[in-house]
């Protein structure tokens, strides 16, 4: 059996054990193990076993984890969400769905303190929820909007997705933290546009709300002005090179949990809870790595992603419609993988068909994760989705999904517009490091 | 039975837990690590010398021993594609084998980091800076792998009895 046979039945028997309800990480590391050890040596494949876990936990640059999972964990238990709504409610509320865009301009704010986005559905599905249902909003546009709106979490800085993408690929986790901040604003802008055209169209999914006095408006966005003196601390810092990443991490934890302590917000019995929950996310993210580390090694040896990346610039498709192909193929996998599974299992692939192709690998990391995003919220197994559906118990999952499917256009109107100005995300970094 | 399961559910509740707790410490105490780097760099202009290794150290603590914490709250990500085809006892068998296997997987990997272990001690490697010694490290290692194995195998037995997966926290 020649390396490269053995390369393609390792990736089937690893989609084979994810199907089987394999942990990501390990089905991972046991492929790897397995792989190394039949296409090199066996002797090798348990040197690997032995020292990657090793390596991997104490890599500096991973420190911005359990940070920066922290500092998201203790925004949500200190009532910053509910603060950045009512913040944002008192500027758009007045629009034909104002809370709705007032939602996703809490999210996207939100965002900058969390680096999931899980938590930025879940906490701002809370607050937002209720008080949509409250002012008359159609359930379709409220529940739609709170699983896009979520999506920012890992797009804008601090993003988990981020991380493992440069951990994999070798690129500075700043630069690709700040250049998430413009494309994050952009698909913030888009998803409003969408929620104006939705409304537009049918004014009885999101009726206006009342409008704030200048003054109440100021006295509300006072209120969340600490939570954007962390984010400027933070994303400043690393962008002004005062801090570096995994140090703005550090900072950004002590700011919030300083400003929790303030608020009174947070107890010992609270606090433990907040470390066990940073815990147990930081560990699953590790484990994930652990396993992507076992693996290349494997996918090395058999010299899959060269010939790949060979076979592909070989071939007679223009680089477009190659990578329209590689795009579509994100997208139908986000359908049914899990968004790091996706990331770690493809990018070993992808990224050097990429860059061969002479795509900014910077510029690349924004747009797959946008197309993460639009896994999180695809059916069947879009996160997000089950996330609001918990909150919104009473809205049917068909509802949820039609919610959604306008936001999902507009990543793809984002995409698309990333593809025509690159510059979009590869500026800031570029003036950053220039 | 159902009283001899839940007292062991208890024991290893209390096993993963402490672990979890102590680590939650550690990690406290990473924030506050990486904050008084800063300062004392940025502020003071006098670097704390091995601040990275520390931190690096503190890392790899807190890893290992959340690791069997997250394995038994059900903290690994899993994609959930064979739910929706195989029911009952088959789906309980299915997921029990997988758990057997990333426990051998586990073990494997303990056993592995305490051979590391021994042979970085007779070498005696240490961190650059700070001289902090790199064998206890894999040994610490390898007991949170093998924690988490046997955390794994009892997922497995639970998942064979009937029992939920994860139990109630």
């Amino acid at each position: 059996m020649t390396h490269l046979t053995l390369g393609f039945l390792g990736i089937l028997a690893l989609f084979i054990l994810l199907a089987l309800r394999m942990p990501v990480g390990l089905a991972m590391a046991l492929v790897g193990f397995l792989g190394t050890g039949l296409a090199g040596s066996w002797n090798a494949a348990y040197a690997n076993l032995g020292t990657e876990p090793i390596v991997i936990a104490t890599r500096f640059e991973l420190v911005i984890i359990p940070l920066f999972v922290f500092m998201g964990n203790l925004a949500t238990v200190s009532g910053m969400s509910r603060d950045l709504y009512q913040a944002a409610y008192a500027w758009f509320g007045h629009w034909r769905g104002g809370l709705a865009s007032a939602t996703i301009a809490a999210c996207a704010c939100f965002a900058a303190l969390s680096g999931s986005s899980v938590a930025s559905a879940l906490t701002m599905g809370r607050v937002a929820l209720p008080e949509m249902e409250k002012c008359g909003y159609h359930p379709r546009l409220a529940t739609g909007c709170v699983a896009a709106g979520g999506t920012l979490g890992i797009l804008i800085p601090p993003s988990t997705a981020f991380v493992i993408y440069a951990m994999l690929t070798e690129e500075s986790i700043g630069r690709l933290f700040i250049a998430g901040i413009l494309p994050g604003l952009l698909l913030t802008v888009l998803f409003m546009c969408t929620i104006s055209i939705m409304t537009a169209i049918s004014p009885d999914l999101g009726p206006p709300g009342e409008r704030m006095s200048m003054m109440e408006r100021i006295r509300l966005t006072r209120g969340a002005g600490a939570m954007v003196g962390i984010v400027i601390t933070t994303i400043g810092g690393i962008y002004t090179g005062l801090f570096t990443a995994t140090e703005a991490a550090g900072v950004g934890a002590f700011l919030s949990l300083l400003l929790a302590l303030v608020r009174r917000k947070v107890t010992p019995r609270i606090l433990l809870e907040v470390l066990l929950q940073t815990g147990r996310t930081t560990v699953m993210v590790f484990v994930i790595l652990i396993g992507a580390h076992l693996f290349s090694p494997f996918l090395a040896i058999t010299n899959l992603p060269a010939f790949l990346v060979e076979s592909l610039t070989k071939s007679s498709l223009p680089d477009l419609v190659l990578v329209a192909l590689i795009m579509v193929m994100f997208i139908v996998l986000g359908t049914f993988l899990e968004g790091f599974a996706i990331l770690v299992l493809s990018l070993p692939i992808v990224f050097p068909i990429m860059t061969s192709l002479g795509y900014n690998p910077i510029w690349f990391g924004v747009v797959m994760v946008i197309l993460l995003e639009m896994g999180m919220i695809s059916p069947p197994v879009g996160i997000n989705v089950f996330v609001v559906k918990g909150i919104a118990a009473d809205v049917p999952m068909s509802q949820i999904f039609a919610g959604i499917m306008p936001f999902w256009l507009a990543m793809i109107v984002c995409v698309v517009i990333l593809f025509m100005f690159p510059q979009i995300a590869t500026y800031l970094p570029n003036t950053m490091f220039n | 039975m159902t009283k001899s399961l839940v007292r062991l559910e208890n024991i290893i509740t209390g096993m993963v837990r402490v672990p979890a707790i102590v680590a939650s410490g550690i990690l406290f105490l990473l924030m506050f690590l990486t904050v008084g780097g800063v300062v004392m760099r940025r502020v003071l202009g006098s670097p704390i010398t091995g601040m990275q290794e520390y931190s690096e150290v503190c890392q790899l603590v807190v890893i290992f021993l959340f690791l069997a914490y997250s394995g038994w709250t059900g903290g690994q990500i899993a994609v959930e594609l064979i739910g929706s085809v195989l029911k009952g006892l088959t789906y309980r068998i299915v997921c029990s084998i997988t758990s057997i296997a990333s426990a051998g997987l586990m073990a494997t990997i303990s056993w592995q980091t305490f051979r590391q272990g021994t042979e970085v001690g007779k070498l005696g490697v240490t961190f650059n800076m700070s001289q902090i010694p790199h064998e206890p490290l894999y040994y610490f290692a390898a007991a949170g792998c093998a924690l988490y194995a046997f955390v794994l195998i009892i997922t497995a037995s639970r998942l064979v009895l009937g029992l939920p997966e994860f139990p109630k926290q």
